[in-house]
């Protein structure tokens, strides 16, 4: 508690500070001495620093999105730019600090199970705190590493991907997160390699008002495969915090790449992710994703088709309830000739929570014989809610076929009152609803993310009736 | 006044975008002073002296201007005056926001011509010229009116308020080869039913809203049927009570470097139960320069509902185009006798044949 308040004074009096506490670097505010310090604290190369400071004035000069949540809440003077915990880097499991392993808990991973978590790069707060690559990967070549590593290691690696896809101009928090990123991982498959397993990681925001930046750079070399599993959550705290990672992806020709996500951040995060992937001939990327929590979302996973015959699968399922607004959609650019894409999203609002469903298709000119299906459904699950489907369609080329339908789902007072004279309870008959509806996504993720998701569909019910 | 978007839920609030603004030659309190219900028009023109044009993202107005004076549109029709309507004050009862307020405004401020019905029957509305018109038509009984509009330029207003348990059947055909702005408003009171068949040609840029607030069991239907060559923008709004039924099949055909811009805004708030809600647009992109976009939203509050849309785009298929060119016709031919058929699928009046084939050609 003694820990926290000291937190607290120090990003309120808005002073850069060393505490000597679990947190070995505190940096609250947003100015150009806080982007220099993270810069040398973490002893990053001159051409590091200079993006960071571009990203810097970009971001003083950018606006506020104009769609989606008001976002007058976030004070980014107040924003504490980056925190490396005490814990130090491990390579065995029972090093790994005790929150973390908590965290784990809590989603439902089975003990049997994180013997296989020799894969995981956990990010507590900033840093990567637990990274165990397993010796197959250093085997086949698959570089498999926090991204500070990464930078240190394959320097001219990271130089030719960082921020290439996401450049700082895109947006504001594009701009705030080149100035600020902090922590991420980086994955390089090289050609032809198949990852046996699946990768994951895991982000937490463990202080009030964190500021969670990392960066994620997935390269998929020629002809290699590989699926990516992303959790991220964080605990409730009285002030918001503010979640703005960002996720390149290369998939390469012919390469194949599944991403999963699943989001459960606390009802305080502000999540402002940017996430994209750039697909050339032949490749495959394919998003997933669930999100449960954050307070305010603007997240739209995009894909770029820009080699011939590429295709993307965006599946997503969101649970939008009490004190929620989550905006939050897809984007695909159709730039190649023969490219096709599937979308397809399920939202559920419930306990008066408001569930935005946004998508840009875009066909360019010269995407010839380009295929797009666009798939939307939502379901009310009570009065107090809010459902919005915003789909965008750009149809450039004349040679294409695309089709977008979306529906408001209907699951009536009658359906649960059958349920509960089958001896359900109202809690138990909504769960088994919604099951069934998010069954396309909960097929799609191993076991132990199924489990987790099935414990969060039933909190949040539980949550909802009280 | 009824607007598009209200983007609040409990605390929570959107952003709602405004579009960029264009200085273009714009009209004065002395034009005003020269046109009949002056007092009533310069009442409105107070909120209208200090607004801007929109310059819309998708249709760009660059480049448009208006005519140093407002054009005198000559109707030829079996209904009053705009200027011979015994209440005015209609218009401001059923305000609304439109493709833009500044072009509500306009036409409702700097009108010189246009119709105002009250009854029911049959009404005929034929405008050949270059026209700024606001027109009313409030049908209290069974009504069928067919609209016709043939030249260059026109900023209009429509307001239709169809009185409780009346039956409208309204006809549009549009043929505007520069620059054309309508915003149609429609008002269902209880257990109304309307069906709209338009049909909206245009070589120019064209932005038309529709607007459409049912009150309890009313029922719309509308069938767009689009055809361009320049831009067209078409925006299918509604709010809706218990009991609504509201939808909208769309059909466009975007040739010779056109582009169709579908939006549709289907705003179901909390107790309208009951209700049936769909909107659908197919295009068809007859060159390789065509184009078509859309934005088909559904805006949620109510759970007991049946809300769906769809939009979606297509070149006219290999095997319908193969099937004519076996039976002797020429490429081009079969296409435009394919977009012919598709475009005037609904029941016509004769004219709308001769604005697809003007189009067409």
């Amino acid at each position: 508690m003694n820990d926290v308040r000291r937190i607290k004074e120090a990003f309120e009096s808005r002073v850069v500070e060393r505490l000597d506490t679990e947190y070995e670097v505190l940096i609250p505010g947003l100015n150009e001495d806080v982007v220099k310090e993270i810069s040398k604290v973490k002893d990053e190369p001159e051409w590091m620093e200079a993006i960071r400071l571009n990203s810097l004035e970009i971001f003083k000069k950018k606006k506020d999105p104009r769609f989606g949540p008001t976002l007058e809440e976030i004070d980014y003077d107040k924003v504490v730019a980056y925190a490396r915990p005490g814990a130090k880097k491990t390579r065995s499991w029972d090093e790994v600090p005790e929150e973390i392993k908590e965290a784990f808990d809590k989603l439902g991973i089975p003990e049997a199970e994180r013997k296989i978590l020799a894969g995981v790069e956990a990010q507590l707060d900033s840093e990567v705190v637990y990274s165990h690559v397993k010796k197959v990967f250093d085997k086949l070549g698959i570089i498999f590493t926090d991204m500070d590593t990464a930078i240190r290691k394959y320097p001219d690696l990271v130089k030719k991907y960082f921020m290439k896809i996401v450049p700082p101009t895109d947006h504001k928090f594009a701009a705030l997160h080149g100035a600020l990123w902090s922590g991420g991982a980086f994955l390089y498959v090289p050609k032809g390699v198949k990852v046996p397993m699946p990768l994951q990681s895991f982000f937490m925001v463990n202080l009030p008002s964190m500021g969670q930046f990392e960066h994620t750079i997935i390269i998929v070399d020629e002809g290699a495969e590989a699926t990516y599993i992303e959790g991220c959550s964080a605990p409730l705290y009285g002030v918001h915090n503010l979640h703005a990672g960002v996720v390149e992806v290369y998939v390469m020709k012919g390469a194949k790449l599944k991403y999963l996500t699943i989001q459960n951040w606390s009802k305080s995060v502000f999540n402002m992710e940017t996430k994209r992937a750039v697909v050339e001939e032949e490749g495959i990327m394919e998003w997933i994703s669930a999100s449960f929590g954050s307070y305010k979302s603007m997240v739209y996973p995009s894909v770029i088709l820009k080699g011939k015959n590429s295709h993307a699968n965006v599946i997503s399922v969101s649970l939008t309830g009490k004190d929620q607004h989550i905006d939050a959609g897809t984007k695909v650019y159709h730039i190649a000739p023969d490219t096709t894409s599937t979308i397809s999203s399920k939202s559920i609002s419930m306990a008066g929570g408001w569930g935005v469903f946004r998508a840009l298709l875009r066909i360019s000119k010269g995407a010839k014989g380009a295929k797009s299906s666009v798939e939307c459904t939502s379901v009310m699950m009570d009065n107090e809610s809010r459902s919005d489907t915003v789909p965008i369609l750009e149809i450039l080329e004349q040679d294409s076929d695309v089709g977008h339908e979306a529906r408001i789902g209907r699951i009536s007072d009658e359906e649960i009152f059958y349920l509960m004279s089958r001896g359900l309870s109202e809690m138990e008959a909504k769960t088994l609803i919604i099951r069934g509806y998010m069954e396309p996504v909960i097929e799609e993720l191993p076991l132990e993310y199924a489990i987790e998701i099935n414990r969060l569909i039933s909190m949040e019910i539980e949550g909802s009736i009280g | 006044m009824v607007r598009a978007f209200e983007l609040v839920h409990g605390r929570f609030k959107s952003i709602v975008r405004t579009p960029d603004n264009i200085k273009l030659y714009d009209y004065n309190e002395e034009i005003i002073k020269n046109l009949p219900n002056s007092s009533f028009r310069l009442d409105l023109f107070k909120e209208y002296e200090n607004m801007a044009f929109p310059v819309w993202k998708r249709l760009n107005m660059e480049g448009i201007s208006l005519p140093a004076k407002p054009p005198e549109g000559e109707f030829i029709t079996n209904a009053k005056s705009i200027d011979e309507c015994d209440d005015l004050n209609i218009i401001k009862e059923y305000d609304f926001e439109g493709s833009d307020r500044k072009y509500v405004l306009l036409a409702d401020i700097f009108h010189t011509s246009g119709v105002c019905f009250i009854g029911d029957g049959e009404v005929s509305v034929k405008l050949n010229k270059d026209s700024i018109d606001t027109n009313i038509f409030i049908v209290n009984g069974n009504s069928k009116i067919r609209r016709i509009f043939d030249g260059n330029f026109r900023i209009t207003n429509s307001r239709f308020v169809v009185k409780r348990n009346s039956k409208l059947y309204l006809e549009d055909l549009s043929f505007i080869s520069d620059v054309g702005i309508e915003n149609i408003f429609f008002y269902l009171e209880e257990n109304a039913v309307v069906e709209y068949n338009a049909l909206n040609v245009s070589e120019g840029k064209v932005a038309e809203a529709v607007f459409v607030i049912g009150e309890e069991s009313s029922k719309m239907v509308i069938n767009p049927r689009i055809a361009s060559s320049g831009i067209t923008d078409v925006l299918y709004f509604s709010r809706s009570d218990i009991g609504n039924k509201m939808h909208v099949n769309g059909h466009g055909v975007s040739a010779s470097n056109g582009k169709i811009i579908f939006r549709g805004i289907m705003d179901i708030k909390k107790g309208a139960v009951s209700g049936d809600y769909s909107e659908k647009f197919h295009t068809l992109l007859l060159d390789e320069n065509s184009t078509f976009e859309a934005i088909p939203s559904l805006y949620v509050e109510e759970k007991e509902l049946s809300a769906q849309h769809g939009a979606s785009s297509s070149p006219i298929p290999d095997d319908e185009l193969f099937y004519l060119m076996s039976k002797g016709f020429e490429l081009e031919e079969s296409k435009v006798m394919i977009a012919r058929g598709f475009l005037l699928d609904v029941d016509f009046s004769q004219k709308a044949e001769y604005f697809v084939k003007r189009l067409l050609k």
